[in-house]
């Protein structure tokens, strides 16, 4: 009895954990757990309705659709009235921070090699897409044993998951045997030679591809076109722990083909004919070629050339035969682009879009009759965007002997103007503030980048609103005489707004300080263009190598949430550099700076730099928000000797520096600093009566600041934009410093393009005022003007007043004059920068003229001062600026002075 | 009475806390995968297995992942058989389906008629699409092959004695059935990387 109640308790129990779906019975009741109040009424199924499969699976997806839930689970339980469901839901979560573990065991972030799901919904297949991502990386590196096992940390607070992929490498594989299929063309000891990876060397696969060009170099030594070399298989051995790797080989069709009559490179060849990127050869291509080819000559200049083609298909063993017979002709250069009848668009901006140019200083110019063709084509086109109709644009050219003339003459029709600006859909705003939005006023000039700009307008303003998901088109019809209708036809989406902000991945930098560098905020407008902001804000801190802005994944919602996902930037960086500057010889730099103090944004850096006249260390400290205002702080210490042609001095400073940014060419700073100067050997002392105590040790104590405007579209190689800097500084006895003086300095360099060239210009005023009890100034306060970024018709501080000579090792004959300096600077530079085209690429040149000179005081300012430098450069263009040759000529030098300087530096003289 | 009840009480007492069980509702479905916006319950993998037993299917995966993956791997075959028009099977074509099955019924799951016309139907649909769009020509040597390595062997089990001749078209439509649905199986696993589908955790 006994065992029969054992048995009948266990089957009980089984059949009643049996979860038999009670289908066909009637609902009695529903209840939706963890959802909204409303959630209920989002379900299909109601109280007395049938469940069926069908209606209980319409139920989840109803639920589904309502809320994006990410988990739905059903219980049921039977009664007497019918069957009670209680629906139980959960938020989804989203896909944070994915790291690897140990973070070294790939070179690069996991970002890197697989595209990550930030902000996503979660779901177990993308987390296997990530696993096989970095397996198959891990795989390519050799570890063909390397496990990925994901860890993943749900955070039912945030909803965010952290993902870690726990890596074990295993052992790295070796090379097995090399096989090549599909060619019968070379031995396969040959094609192993040129691949040149050994078997039993480490497996890599990325070396493997990389010496597969070396393959193909043979195949094209044989006349083979576009041989295509691919691994096809890895099969990898556990036992051996070796990778035989099979490679497929596409041979190509094999060409012989010859040119006569002109010189057509390799390169010009790839890129003229057809075949190479075809990759076979018929009769098609061939007449291909020969017209590519006759093109090319036009535009070099030949306009009488002409091209036979021949062509022989191959036999079993010969390759395709083609040959091009080349009568070039005369060769023509451009003599004049001439452009007659606009008054709409200036010369300069039809030339930009026309494809033929005149000769230059190293090119016959650029002409072909197609070319002529797409001209007149393109001016028709830019007229007619430009709200134009009835243009008519003819282009000529005549030839007179060796020189061709071309001539565009326009006859510009009539301009249109804007009709109706209407607003379709527009259901969230009065559609006549949208219309304004658009800054398309009716009666205004037609064209089609005016119509554009109001679309990107409006798309603005929405955004700004947090319609993100809004979308403009634009229709333009003609409506009465010379004028456009232009309708804006708008798809507005939600509104909706930022709810919490999310901060993930950030293993260094204190969550506040990315909070306030992004600039977002809950309750603002979900503003894409606000997120870009954000995005970009947080790149420019320095402090992250990634930085990602993504909504969590529910659209349908009117307040989202915010995922900023981050990777943290190695917060120590060691620099260390080469250069070169006349008088100074070689110099070295190394810095060393922490960028990230405490996750702060805070930073200090340690520079040392030195060359045979200079020694140099300093150590700055900035502070991203002095007393929590938007101002950058620097305290800095620098100590330095210095060995000028003046004099030789030891400094000891300590400034404090405070930087406010107003937009991002504008800044304002405010120096205050304590300098100690030791002068211990000054070759020029002409004021030892008013100043007797100028050689040794003296402090000097000021206040200043400097306003900079810069504009320039680069810092090292600017070929746009305006630089400005204007600083004033006061020194005074009150301040704790031995000399009075006040100090300007204001310097204005600008930069435009002319026709791939640049022309630079800068101007440089200075003027030092000692005061009170101050009679002269320093040396070390004084202006010099010479060297290669002042004078280039001086050495180094030799232009403007000269003191006594003395006996100098260093230079001719022994005896030099020391500059003496000066309290008032003018210095005024004029650059003509032309790239050399026909050189190597990078290289250019340089025509300059400097003026000015150094005064001892400003009463003494008169232009007839002034000297006159003019030379001629060389520049190659590096990453950190041109290295640059100049020879300058000074045009009025007085006794004593040199006919010429030359200099060789890194970087722009200005 | 008393001695009965006292003999029977605990007997009594754990029959009732047997089937009361962790609360007395049990989970009857589950969302498990969203495929384009379309979820994937419990209930639809308890269908597709009651309708492969009703087709005679007996391929299905053994474990309940792998059953989920083609579940969605079907789901997003039919996306792309929904665009082809001129596929729609009729009610004849249904009919003569059903007609060729023994229409099992799984216990686990009530299938309705509807739902076995439904299940012709896709079947139907899917294998139009297939053949539009995976078949190709079959050459002499793969019928001989295939005749020769398992035709032949397959009818000399079941006692029959066939030439090729005789079975020549039988065989060409098993062979090119075979490469169609070879084709179409690799096509169709690449669908999911392609798609937008979420399996629930």
């Amino acid at each position: 009895m006994r065992a029969i109640r054992i048995i009948a308790l266990v089957s009980w129990s089984s059949l009643a954990a049996a979860a038999q779906v009670p289908y066909d019975t009637l609902v009695a009741s529903i209840e939706v757990r963890g959802g909204g109040p409303d959630a209920a009424d989002a379900l299909s199924l109601r109280t007395g309705d049938r469940l069926t499969p069908a209606t209980l699976r319409q139920a989840i997806q109803s639920l589904y659709q309502a809320a994006g839930y990410g988990r739905i689970e059903v219980r049921a339980e039977s009664g007497p009235a019918g069957t009670r469901l209680v629906f139980e839901v959960e938020p989804p979560y989203f896909f944070a921070t994915i790291r690897l573990e140990p973070e070294t065991v790939l070179e690069r972030a996991v970002s890197s090699y697989v595209t990550l799901p930030y902000g996503r919904r979660f779901s177990r297949n993308e987390v296997d897409r990530i696993v096989d991502g970095i397996r198959a990386e891990l795989q390519g590196l050799g570890h063909f044993q390397a496990r990925v096992e994901p860890i993943l940390d749900f955070d039912p607070a945030t909803r965010l998951v952290t993902t870690t992929l726990r890596v074990e490498p295993g052992p790295r594989a070796v090379v097995g045997r090399i096989e090549f299929a599909g060619q019968d063309a070379f031995p396969v000891d040959a094609l192993r030679d040129a691949l040149d990876v050994e078997a039993g060397e480490r497996f890599e696969r990325r070396r493997i591809d990389e010496r597969l060009a070396s393959v193909a170099e043979l195949f094209s030594e044989r006349d083979y076109i576009s041989t295509r070399l691919t691994v096809e298989a890895e099969n990898y051995d556990p036992e051996s722990n070796a990778v035989d790797v099979e490679i497929a080989v596409e041979a190509g069709d094999r060409l012989d083909l010859d040119v006569t009559g002109y010189d057509l490179s390799r390169d010009l060849r790839e890129e003229l004919l057809p075949f190479y990127d075809e990759r076979r050869v018929d009769a098609d291509l061939v007449e291909e070629g020969r017209r590519a080819l006759l093109e090319h000559l036009f535009r070099e200049g030949f306009l009488e050339a002409g091209v036979v083609a021949g062509y022989e298909p191959p036999g079993p063993e010969s390759s395709h035969s083609v040959d091009y017979v080349v009568t070039s002709g005369d060769r023509f250069g451009v003599q004049e682009v001439r452009i007659e009848g606009n008054r709409y668009f200036t010369d300069d901006t039809l030339l930009e879009r026309i494809g033929i140019t005149s000769d230059g200083l190293f090119s016959r110019g650029v002409f072909s009759e197609a070319l002529l063709e797409e001209a007149a084509e393109m001016i028709r086109q830019l007229y007619r965007t430009s709200g134009f109709t009835g243009t008519t644009v003819t282009a000529e050219a005549s030839r007179g002997s060796g020189a061709i003339a071309v001539a565009v003459r326009i006859v510009e029709g009539r301009r249109l103007r804007v009709g109706q600006v209407e607003i379709a859909g527009a259901g969230a705003y009065d559609a006549r503030d949208v219309a304004g939005w658009s800054g398309v006023a009716s009666g205004e000039f037609f064209s089609q980048g005016l119509v554009q700009e109001g679309r990107r307008a409006i798309t603005a303003r929405y955004h700004e609103r947090g319609h993100d998901a809004v979308r403009v088109e634009s229709i333009v019809e003609p409506a009465a005489a010379d004028s456009i209708d232009v309708t804006y036809r708008v798809t507005e989406g939600p509104a909706s707004t930022i709810r919490r902000i999310f901060v993930a991945g950030n293993t260094r930098t204190q969550e506040k300080i990315v909070h306030r560098n992004s600039g977002l905020e809950s309750g603002r407008a979900f503003d894409p263009e606000a997120i870009l902001e954000a995005q970009r804000q947080l790149y420019a801190t320095g402090l992250f190598n990634r930085v990602e802005i993504v909504p969590l994944e529910r659209p349908e919602l009117r307040e989202r949430d915010v995922l900023i996902q981050l990777e943290d930037a190695g917060p120590v960086v060691l620099t260390y550099g080469v250069g070169a500057q006349d008088r100074e010889g070689i110099r070295g730099t190394v810095e060393v700076t922490h960028s990230n103090l405490w996750g702060l944004d805070r930073s200090i850096s340690a520079r040392i730099r030195g060359s045979r006249r200079e020694q140099r260390f300093q150590t700055t400290y900035r502070e991203p928000r002095l007393f929590n205002w938007e101002l950058d702080g620097f305290a800095s210490l620098f100590v330095e000797r210095a060995r000028q042609p003046a004099f030789d001095a030891s400094k000891v400073d300590f400034s404090f520096q405070s930087l406010k940014r107003f937009a991002n060419d504008d800044s304002l700073l405010l120096t205050a600093s304590y300098q100690t100067v030791n002068l211990r050997d000054i070759r020029d002392n002409r004021h030892t009566d008013a100043f007797p105590d100028q050689v040794g040790v003296y402090q000097i104590s000021r206040v200043g600041a400097s306003y900079i405007r810069d504009t320039r579209n680069d810092v090292f190689d600017p070929s746009r934009g305006n630089y400005f800097t204007g600083t004033f500084q006061f020194a005074n006895r009150a301040l704790g410093s031995e000399i009075n003086f006040t100090s300007v300095f204001t310097q204005f360099s600008l930069f435009r393009p002319a026709k791939g060239a640049v022309i630079a210009a800068s101007a440089r005023f200075g003027w030092n005022q000692p005061y009170g009890r101050t009679q002269s100034l320093p040396i070390t306060e004084r202006y010099f003007a010479g060297g290669s970024t002042t004078l280039r018709g001086f050495s180094l501080d030799d232009a403007g007043p000269i003191g006594a000579s003395r006996f100098d090792p260093d230079s001719p004959g022994g005896v030099r004059l020391a500059p003496a300096g000066g309290n008032a600077l003018a210095i005024v530079n004029l650059e003509y920068r032309f790239p050399i085209p026909f050189l190597f690429s990078g290289v250019g040149g340089a025509v300059f003229y400097d003026t000015g000179t150094v005064f001892e005081r400003i009463s003494d300012f008169g232009f007839g001062d002034f000297t006159h430098t003019l030379g001629l450069g060389f520049r190659y263009q590096t990453p950190l600026g041109p290295i640059r040759v100049d020879l300058g000529f000074n045009l009025n030098r007085q006794p004593g002075e040199s006919l010429n300087k030359a200099f060789l530096t890194l970087g722009h003289a200005f | 009475m008393r001695a009965w009840v006292q003999s029977h009480a605990s007997f009594a007492v754990a029959l009732v806390l047997a089937s009361a069980g962790p609360g007395s509702a049990q989970v009857v479905d589950r969302m498990l995968a969203i495929v384009e916006g379309q979820v994937v319950t419990e209930g639809d993998l308890a269908r597709y297995r009651a309708l492969a037993a009703s087709f005679d299917e007996d391929d299905l995966p053994a474990s309940d992942r792998a059953l989920l993956d083609r579940v969605i791997g079907d789901m997003l075959v039919r996306t792309y058989v929904a665009r082809v028009p001129g596929l729609a099977a009729t009610e004849q074509d249904i009919d003569r389906f059903l007609a060729a099955f023994s229409l099992r019924e799984d216990p686990g799951f009530p299938l309705s008629a509807e739902d076995l016309r439904q299940g012709a139907r896709e079947r139907i649909e899917s294998l139009r699409y297939f053949r539009i769009r995976f078949e190709k020509p079959v050459g002499e040597d793969e019928v001989q092959l295939y005749f020769d390595t398992v035709f032949a062997p397959e009818a000399a089990e079941r006692g029959l004695e066939l030439t090729l001749d005789e079975a020549a078209g039988v065989v060409e439509e098993l062979v090119r059935l075979e490469t169609i649905l070879r084709e179409a199986e690799t096509w169709a696993a690449g669908l999911p990387e392609r798609s937008r589908v979420e399996i629930v955790e």
